[in-house]
């Protein structure tokens, strides 16, 4: 019978509010530790042995076609590194700031003494990492693909495509985190940016189109590109060697501003309020 | 005693629809039950003490401070959710790891509590090697528990964390709740299993559609409680007799007999004339006693008023 109140002991005072400063070693290696192991799910699994799968049937298909080897290089740089690795990059950066603001994060990483700002940038350099590996992977199998087609040039093009996907990952998977911060309807204000300044501003010919992240990049490719007459060489002026840094570097501005960016929207929303 | 939580006309409106309306309260050390229906507020309430929402009008602190965006409060506060989505491909020593990280704890340390937490809420260690999102429902309250038990905070906001226990689980959790409130830690704790949170908690806020009705909160205060109950069942040999004896000495209103079941529910003229010599009354009845309850909840009782129509 509850007659009476329950026993309960009570301590006299309420502990006093210390302020720690963030250990960001710490905060890094558990945002690392959480993120890490959603790319080892089966689930993930088939899902990128399906991707891969589908770029190596897109490589077969256009080898097997009239001139297929020898426009394979041009095809594979404006094809895959400046359309698919972003559009691709784009979407699972998105994706992965959404469930980020779902449960479990919601409820027992956000719960706890974890800057926002700051596990938006740790939450970035985990998934790019993991990001990067993954496109590494598809970007072998263009590769693989190619040379069992005996595609001209392609060996050499290696480093150069390789610098250009790892810039491309990064930035677009920023510009993913940012939108999908943003709005759910991330996927919309993607293909909305990407008809007006990657198609649109970026095949104007004047110093504006050097806002399109796709088209900075294939100026840089477009040494290797001309070297072996790609059809899909014209229209893009050469770059200097120096250019191709200055590429680098616009990429990685564009890059850290986006996740600068994303870090203070998702700082600022009542996130809570997204699952309602 | 300083209050660890203190609220002054505390509102949170999402748009049109209402959360939390004016609302002033005080949470002292200790174990607090927060009980109401559904959408009475009590998951607004949480969120913003745990500093997820802002408030739209009125102030709030904890320990002192204001919880939205706050580290230094969540650094303090542990939150135990009702929802039971868990993160995929993460066994529980490594997703506990990972959280403790996230507190600031070393690897070293983080583990040491990481599995010192699941001892401690009794999750078998064989089941440490599975992934959480495979748990059942029981596993998983005991994880969730385990989590916001990891770094040490002084206060634990519980959402509904019976759900899905057995009674000797809810045990086990009640006895850890008990255990951590006597060793200094605050509880703040919602479940519609109002008999475990009377046997539980010292103090009570019951919302209802957004506010803290004084009504009802006074029929949860201290004082109300450590009156008598009103109403008495006794599970007994022959109770028609037992009725007969109490109505005999004047001590009985009213009556409800169940011959089959052999219970008898007694409603007191003078509940403390009875309980102050229960023992000799039921001695001298004649009649075999198999137990003895409080026919209603105090809890049941002053909820009673928001479930009717």
């Amino acid at each position: 019978m509850n007659a009476n109140p329950p026993a309960n002991p009570r301590p006299s005072t309420a502990p006093a509010l210390r302020h720690e400063k963030p250990r960001w070693s710490r905060t890094f290696a558990g945002v690392w530790r959480l993120t890490i192991p959603r790319y080892f799910t089966a689930r993930h699994a088939l899902v990128l042995t399906a991707v891969l799968a589908g770029v190596a049937l897109i490589a077969i298909l256009f080898l097997r076609g009239r001139n297929g080897p020898a426009n394979y290089l041009g095809w594979t740089a404006n094809f895959y590194f400046t359309f698919l690795v972003p559009v691709l990059a784009f979407v699972t950066g998105g994706g992965v700031i959404r469930d980020e603001m779902k449960s479990p994060t919601l409820d027992y990483i956000l719960t706890r003494p974890v800057p926002k700002p700051a596990f938006v940038a740790f939450t970035f350099v985990a998934h790019s990492l993991a990001a990067e590996i993954e496109f590494l992977l598809a970007g072998a199998i263009f590769v693989a693909v190619g040379l069992c087609y005996r595609a001209p040039g392609l060996l050499a093009a290696i480093p150069s495509l390789l610098v250009a996907q790892a810039g491309l990952v990064a930035g677009f998977t920023a510009f993913g985190f940012l939108c999908g911060a943003v709005t759910a309807r991330y996927v919309v204000v993607g293909l909305v940016y990407g008809a007006i300044i990657e198609i649109g501003v970026g095949q104007i010919p004047t110093e504006l189109n050097r806002l399109s992240m796709t088209h900075q990049v294939k100026s840089m490719l477009q040494p290797i590109l001309a070297g072996h007459g790609s059809q899909f060489s014209n229209g893009i002026e050469l770059l200097a060697p120096a250019a191709m840094l200055s590429t680098i570097g616009v990429l990685l501005a564009f890059t850290v501003v986006s996740v600068v960016l994303a870090a203070v929207v998702y700082s600022l929303r009542e996130l809570a309020r997204v699952n309602e | 005693m300083s209050a660890i939580v203190q609220a002054e006309n505390l509102s949170r409106f999402y748009g049109m629809v209402l959360g939390l309306n004016n609302v002033s309260f005080a949470i002292q050390p200790g174990i607090t039950g927060v009980v109401g229906p559904n959408g009475a507020g009590k998951t607004t309430l949480f969120r913003l003490l745990l500093g997820q929402i802002r408030p739209s009008a009125g102030l709030l602190s904890v320990f002192g401070s204001t919880p939205w965006n706050n580290p230094a409060v969540q650094a303090l506060v542990g939150y135990c959710p009702e929802g039971e989505q868990m993160p995929p491909g993460l066994r529980p020593l490594d997703w506990l790891v990972g959280l403790g990280l996230l507190s600031g704890l070393s690897t070293a340390e983080a583990k040491r509590r990481a599995q010192a937490s699941l001892e401690r809420v009794k999750l078998a260690p064989e089941h440490w090697s599975k992934r959480v999102t495979a748990y059942s429902k029981g596993m998983k309250q005991r994880v969730k528990l385990a989590q916001c038990l990891l770094h040490e905070p002084r206060l634990i906001v519980l959402d509904e964390p019976m759900n899905g226990l057995d009674p000797m689980g809810r045990e086990d959790i009640a006895s850890t709740l008990r255990q951590l409130a006597a060793d200094g830690t605050s509880v703040l704790i919602s479940s519609h299993i109002l008999q475990d949170l009377e046997a539980l908690c010292a103090d009570f806020i019951l919302l209802r559609w957004g506010r803290i009705p004084r009504s009802l909160n006074e029929g949860v205060s201290a004082e109300t409680r450590a009156r008598w109950p009103a109403a008495t069942t006794f599970r007994c040999g022959a109770p028609a007799q037992l009725a007969r004896f109490f109505f005999d000495r004047g001590l009985m209103q009213g009556c409800d007999i169940e011959a089959d079941a052999g219970t008898l529910h007694v409603r007191w003229i003078d509940p403390q004339r009875f309980y102050a010599e229960f023992d000799r009354l039921l001695l001298e009845s004649g009649v075999p006693i198999y137990e003895v309850s409080a026919t209603e909840s105090f809890l049941e009782k002053a909820i009673e008023p928001a479930s009717s129509p």
